[in-house]
């Protein structure tokens, strides 16, 4: 990582330390004896570097530790998350998963720079606004279906097109879980040059797939139309959810079950056929339910067949349980340590595990540890 | 002859107690660390199966020095290499005390380190050739032979040997 995009790093921190104090720019350049506000605004912009002197007067300015302004896997100040949590779930659990979720981000971030040298400078967008109509969302995800050449079962590729064509990592985790069940089903984590979707790997693959659609939705409209913090998870809820995740909800079906996957998969003369019906969705990787508001949006079905195929068993998953993260971010987690780029005990702190677990999660990627214990 | 000062981290720490080596090399050497390594020494993890037990007495007996790092060495480390930021926390408070106090390199003294990103890190400060290995340190203590043998790859001389080499090819990082 260059010196200057520390400089932009801890540029972040000083503005979000500033900001929590509810300090204005001027306040701060007068404390630190600086001339003027433009001072401070050149260091939050990175634009200006810092002496130690400097940095070691901030902490006692701000009231932080140096390591809040060091810590190169931080995203304080930075990163801005959508959750689709259970409404049950409270605000501490998942302020405290948000915590850790942010030093993964942040050390993933670190490993792609350090590998490509510097962040992408392109970011994908699609071409919708919050005026945007739900039929211009089903749109846009079938031109995204052949655009990324997603094929007949969007599933399958989502996750390799996703990652390698719109440079989106999808990171597989265990979220919290509450005794009452209550948890997280993802997330979309929104930071100035990467975008990180997270997905629950303990969730159904059906839901999976739902949610990694809808989180690309967020992804991908960010600036147009900046999510809410939170946003429910439950199924019930998805019909009263915001214009915003209406949309999001319509681009997931689309994408997973686009118009010509369907008329090639559903054999029209079998339309009444809930058997049928649900075979198509195990094929497509979807929940039945999916496919009957799919379905019943586009008319091919009404509402009596959509009760009735709501209430077909999900299919056993193909795959199974994702492995933990993505090869991708534990790939590069590996090539870090072994080339000595990071230091294992600092890699094990930021993904909040110790040695052995480090070990651990190479093995189940199949890969060696680059570091004896 | 005076006895070399050797600085050493946490990783070396935990090693030289796990294979009973510790009295024996702070007799022969002049051992010394920062507050974060004996922090991060006594530490551990207690749900961690490797988890090797230090007795603090002994530890903090057998250190000649430890020296308390403040944010101004922190930070002049920090902001003029940033390459050192994927240190861990000891690591990184070990060699910033070093940098601040100017001691590097001498040819009397030695960094100890058994991980390949502090290796790394100390020779892009200019300091590859004051590494030494724990096996080194071992066998000038008089440390019996099977105990030297018993040491972990990272910990030995040849090890270090190759690292130091690749790192000078720029092989890595």
């Amino acid at each position: 990582m260059s010196e200057r995009l520390s400089q932009k790093l801890i540029g972040y921190r000083v503005k979000a330390a500033r900001e929590a104090l509810a300090w204005t720019q001027d306040r701060l350049a007068e404390t630190l004896g600086l001339n003027d506000r433009q001072s401070i605004s050149d260091i939050e912009n990175g634009k200006r570097a810092l002496k130690p002197d400097e940095l070691v007067l901030l902490t006692d300015v701000l009231g932080r530790e140096i390591e809040f302004f060091l810590d190169p896997f931080s995203v304080a100040g930075e990163a801005q998350f959508s959750w689709r949590a259970s409404p049950g779930l409270d605000e501490g659990n998942l302020d405290g998963f948000e915590h850790r979720a942010g030093q993964w981000i942040g050390l993933l971030r670190w490993l792609r720079e350090s590998e490509q040298g510097r962040a992408n400078p392109l970011k994908h967008s699609l071409r919708l606004t919050s005026q945007s109509s739900f039929e211009d969302a089903i749109a846009r995800a079938e031109d995204l279906v052949d655009a990324l050449d997603l094929g007949a079962i969007p599933a399958e590729r989502l996750i390799e097109r996703v990652e390698q064509a719109l440079d989106i990592p999808v990171l597989f985790v265990d979220t919290i879980e509450t005794p009452e069940g209550n948890s997280i089903s993802g997330a979309t984590c929104h930071l100035q040059d990467l975008g990180v979707i997270l997905v629950n790997r303990n969730e159904s693959e059906a839901r999976r797939f739902y949610d990694l659609a809808h989180e690309l939705f967020h992804a991908l409209t960010w600036d147009a139309m900046k999510p809410d913090h939170r946003e429910s998870n439950s199924v019930e809820d998805r019909a009263k959810g915001k214009r915003i995740e209406q949309l999001a909800n319509n681009f997931a079906a689309a994408l997973l079950m686009p118009g010509k996957a369907l008329e090639q998969l559903i054999d029209r003369r079998r339309i009444g056929d809930v058997a049928h019906l649900a075979e198509v969705a195990a094929q497509l990787r979807v929940a039945p339910v999916s496919l009957a508001w799919r379905l019943f949006n586009m008319k091919w079905i009404d509402e009596a067949a959509r009760e009735a195929l709501k209430h077909e068993h999900q299919r056993p998953s193909v795959a199974g349980t994702p492995k933990r993260f993505s090869p991708a971010f534990v790939g590069m987690l590996h090539n870090a340590i072994d080339r000595g780029r990071l230091s294992a005990r600092k890699a094990a702190k930021a993904m909040g595990m110790n040695l052995s677990q480090l070990v651990d999660l190479f093995a189940e990627h199949s890969l060696a540890a680059p570091f004896e214990l | 002859m005076a006895k070399p000062r050797v600085f050493i981290d946490t990783n070396i720490i935990i090693e030289a107690f796990r294979r009973g080596c510790w009295t024996a090399i702070c007799n022969s050497f002049v051992i010394e660390t920062v507050d974060k390594c004996v922090e991060e020494a006594l530490t551990g993890n207690p749900d961690d199966p490797g988890r090797v037990h230090i007795d603090r007495d002994l530890l903090v007996g057998g250190l000649a020095a430890r020296h308390a790092v403040g944010k101004r060495e922190l930070a002049t480390l920090a902001l003029s290499h940033p390459e050192c930021q994927g240190l861990d926390d000891g690591e990184l408070h070990l060699l910033a005390w070093l940098h601040a106090n100017g001691l590097l390199p001498g040819a009397l003294i030695l960094v100890s380190t058994a991980d390949k990103a502090a290796i790394v890190a100390t020779g892009r400060l200019g300091w590859l050739d004051s590494l030494t290995s724990l096996e080194h340190l071992a066998q000038q203590s008089g440390v019996t032979r099977g105990q030297v043998d018993s040491l972990a790859r990272h910990y030995r001389a040849g090890w270090l040997d190759e690292i130091r080499v690749k790192v000078r090819l720029g092989i890595i990082p």
